[in-house]
């Protein structure tokens, strides 16, 4: 099987691209899409001049219509792929978000499917400042009739996106700004990626560390530091949200005996928490330590970077976590 | 205040236990941590300790009855009031301010039944210990707060298994402990580590005994050696109560009836099923009766009386060719008597002549607590007599 190395974008737009050679009912909708721009962060490059406007269409500044235009094509029986340009900016069509496309599929009782994927790209670290660096998957996992996938590689993030687009309920595919310029080795062949199947990104014996997007790479950061002080850590990254795949870490907690869950959400009420109460549930006689939880503080993302710094999670501070679980840090 | 005394779980795979024994008559004085009662679980005996001290009201848990855990076993007052019922919250009359705390509330306090010290320790940790039969008080926790981790009780298993393991050990069959093994194993430990024990051996001679034997044989009458034996031992043990007794902290037990328990070999372990009210019971009913309980208990058929309520214990390893050996005590029973086998040996006679003599040693082990060399030693003198005479051995009780 021969790969490529390409970018996180590159793969984003190369499914996106795929999809459309492969089904003439996959259309792509959001704000600067087409050429030149591209996309705000590239993601469309070139696919309006392959496929003409009228399958890359540029709507209005206004979230509520993107998705609510979406939900219509989808009732017809085409597949939109629409994108929010922030994640921030869901808040803006969260009332079709919430109770219309998550939920219209179960109100007609199955009548109607929603083959709709909505994405978004989140997370900070670049300045993005408090309206534009939010990490709110766990608002979306909240909410019941929607599937989630946050992607840490380019491999992942086509696959997946491969597969959410064939689906007939809606997805939530969040990207993250600052991985978009990652590389990664991808095939030339085509293949999909299941949701609901984890990846084991590093094995290791001593400790679990559960992450998603970009924090899986500061997670695989943090597991080379702990190797230099002979600490082995296994890094699994769900690749999907919902469906999560339990088994795969409770598998990995019963090994180890030890579980960091690091996620850019803010830690109240977040991601990280439902995964804890997954394993103290499933798992718990396979516990040696209290779960260790490595989130965004519970503050507004600040614009100053060395605050922003202190502010989202740190490969520091998944180093302390996992040695903590150990009993090295009092 | 009447507090309830629940069947505790003693491991996670229990959901029910059997109360073997009560250690402690209703109206009898308990103390905080004393064991009230003897309990089996599929795994063990146990002891049931009371929680807290005061009087033992009430038995709802017989002897022998099998219950799910949690289920009330018995009553202990302690003495307190009752709490008074708590006043019903009022919006019309609010509680006038009071000099003391409310009554009902210091009571509401007392409802708490006062636990053991909890133990600091993790989930996986409490799970390996549990797999293994590790008590966790032995364990020295190295975690936050002393808090035990797998580490620790990983560390305890290796220095346990390393005690008796030599290095070259490799090639070790580990084979699983039968129910009866674990139970003869915490038993016997329990009996070593609690009652101090001292041995006295006296030798027997049994010319006389066995031709009673045959001559009982001659007539029809399957008579073994041990059944004389355990005849002897009832009617040498009605003269020294404190040899069928029990130690039970500040008193002695001494029981109204002999139950022989005799010492069955097993493949798969020993066992000590009861003979009752032996006084009772003439040489041949005796005879009867321990065919009986030795054949149930091969055909692992004994009921559960039949393990209940011994007061003394017979081990015989004559048929082994054993001359002599000294046994551990039978909990709680303050004594046991431990039988080899007859030997043929040179023996002087009253004019020095050398007599062939048919010899057995028998050789009591007796909790220090209960009883004294001097006194065992007189049992043992009352046995020889009763053994070497012969004719005590058939008449009626």
């Amino acid at each position: 099987m021969t790969t490529r190395e390409i970018m996180y974008r590159e793969a984003i737009r190369d499914a996106q691209r795929e999809e459309m050679l492969r089904d003439p009912t996959v259309f792509l909708i959001g704000e600067d899409l087409r050429d030149p721009w591209g996309g705000t962060y590239k993601a469309t490059q070139n696919l309006s001049t392959e496929f003409g406007n009228e399958r890359v269409l540029n709507t209005p500044i206004c979230e509520e219509t993107i998705i609510g235009a979406s939900l219509g094509a989808a009732l017809t029986g085409l597949r939109p792929v629409a994108e929010l340009m922030y994640f921030d900016f869901v808040m803006r069509s969260m009332d079709a978000v919430v109770n219309q496309v998550a939920k219209v599929r179960y109100m007609s009782g199955g009548q109607v499917k929603v083959p709709l994927v909505i994405r978004t790209q989140g997370g900070g670290g670049r300045s993005s400042a408090a309206q534009h660096g939010n990490s709110l998957e766990a608002w979306i996992c909240h909410v019941p009739g929607l599937f989630v996938a946050m992607p840490s590689t380019p491999y992942d993030a086509k696959g997946l996106l491969k597969t959410a687009i064939r689906m007939d309920d809606p997805v939530f595919f969040i990207e993250h700004k600052l991985l978009y310029m990652t590389k990664g080795p991808v095939p030339d062949e085509e293949y999909t990626i299941p949701f609901g199947v984890a990846d084991v990104k590093r094995k290791g014996d001593d400790v679990t560390i559960v992450a998603t997007s970009r924090m899986v790479l500061f997670a695989l950061e943090a597991a080379a530091e702990l190797e230099k002080e002979g600490i082995s850590a296994e890094v699994i990254d769900p690749r999907t949200l919902v469906p999560l795949d339990e088994a795969t870490i409770l598998e990995s907690v019963h090994k180890t005996n030890r579980l960091v869950v690091v996620n850019e959400g803010v830690e109240r009420c977040g991601w990280a928490a439902e995964v804890a109460a997954l394993v103290q549930k499933k798992g718990f006689g396979d516990l040696d330590a209290p779960i260790e939880r490595v989130c965004t503080r519970n503050v507004p993302l600040p614009f100053q970077p060395d605050l922003e710094n202190y502010v989202l999670p740190s490969v520091a501070d998944i180093v302390r976590a996992a040695k903590y679980t150990l009993g090295k840090v009092e | 205040m009447r507090k309830e005394v629940t069947m505790p779980r003693m491991g996670q795979s229990m959901d029910e236990g059997r109360v073997l024994r009560w250690f402690k008559e209703v109206g009898a004085e308990v103390k905080r941590g004393e064991a009230i009662a003897e309990i089996e679980t599929d795994k063990a005996v146990v002891e049931v300790e009371a929680f807290v001290t005061g009087t033992l009201v009430e038995i709802v848990v017989a002897e022998g009855e099998l219950v799910p855990i949690g289920t009330v076993i018995a009553f202990i007052d302690d003495g307190r009031p009752e709490p008074e019922p708590t006043p019903a919250l009022s919006t019309t009359a609010p509680p006038e301010p009071s000099e003391s705390p409310a009554p009902s509330a210091a009571a509401g306090q007392e409802v708490r039944a006062p636990r053991g010290e909890r133990i600091n320790v993790s989930p996986v940790a409490r799970r390996l210990a549990e797999e293994h039969g590790i008590d966790l008080a032995q364990v020295k926790g190295t975690g936050p707060g002393g808090r035990i981790g797998k580490a620790d009780v990983e560390a305890y298993l290796a220095q346990r298994e390393s005690v008796p393991t030599t290095p070259e050990a490799e090639g070790v069959k580990r084979v699983p402990l039968s129910k009866i093994r674990q139970t003869t194993a915490h038993r016997m430990t329990e009996s070593k580590a609690t009652a101090p024990h001292f041995y006295v051996s006296i030798d027997i001679e049994m010319s006389r005994a066995l031709a009673l034997r045959d001559s009982l044989k001659a007539r029809g009458q399957e008579v073994s050696i041990n059944d004389l034996i355990l005849k002897a031992t009832t009617l040498a043990l009605a003269g020294y109560p404190n040899l069928n007794a029990t130690f039970a902290g500040d008193e002695l037990h001494l029981y109204p009836h002999i139950n022989l328990a005799v010492a069955v070999a097993l493949d798969e372990g020993l066992i000590t099923p009861v003979i009752h009210n032996c006084e009772s019971l003439s040489l041949a009913e005796l005879a009867a009766a321990a065919k009986e309980v030795i054949e149930r208990a091969r055909m692992g058929r004994l009921r559960p009386e039949d393990l209940d309520g011994g007061t003394f214990t017979v081990s015989n390893l004559g048929a082994f060719g054993v001359k002599h050996f000294e046994a551990i005590l039978n909990p709680p029973q303050a004594a046991i008597l431990a039988v080899g086998t007859v030997r043929r040996v040179p023996a002087f006679d009253a004019h020095d002549r050398v007599i062939p003599a048919q010899l057995l040693t028998a050789t009591v082990s007796a909790d220090h607590r209960v009883t004294d060399g001097a006194e065992v030693a007189r049992f043992l003198q009352k046995l020889k007599d009763i053994l070497e005479d012969g004719f005590g051995l058939t008449a009626a009780p």
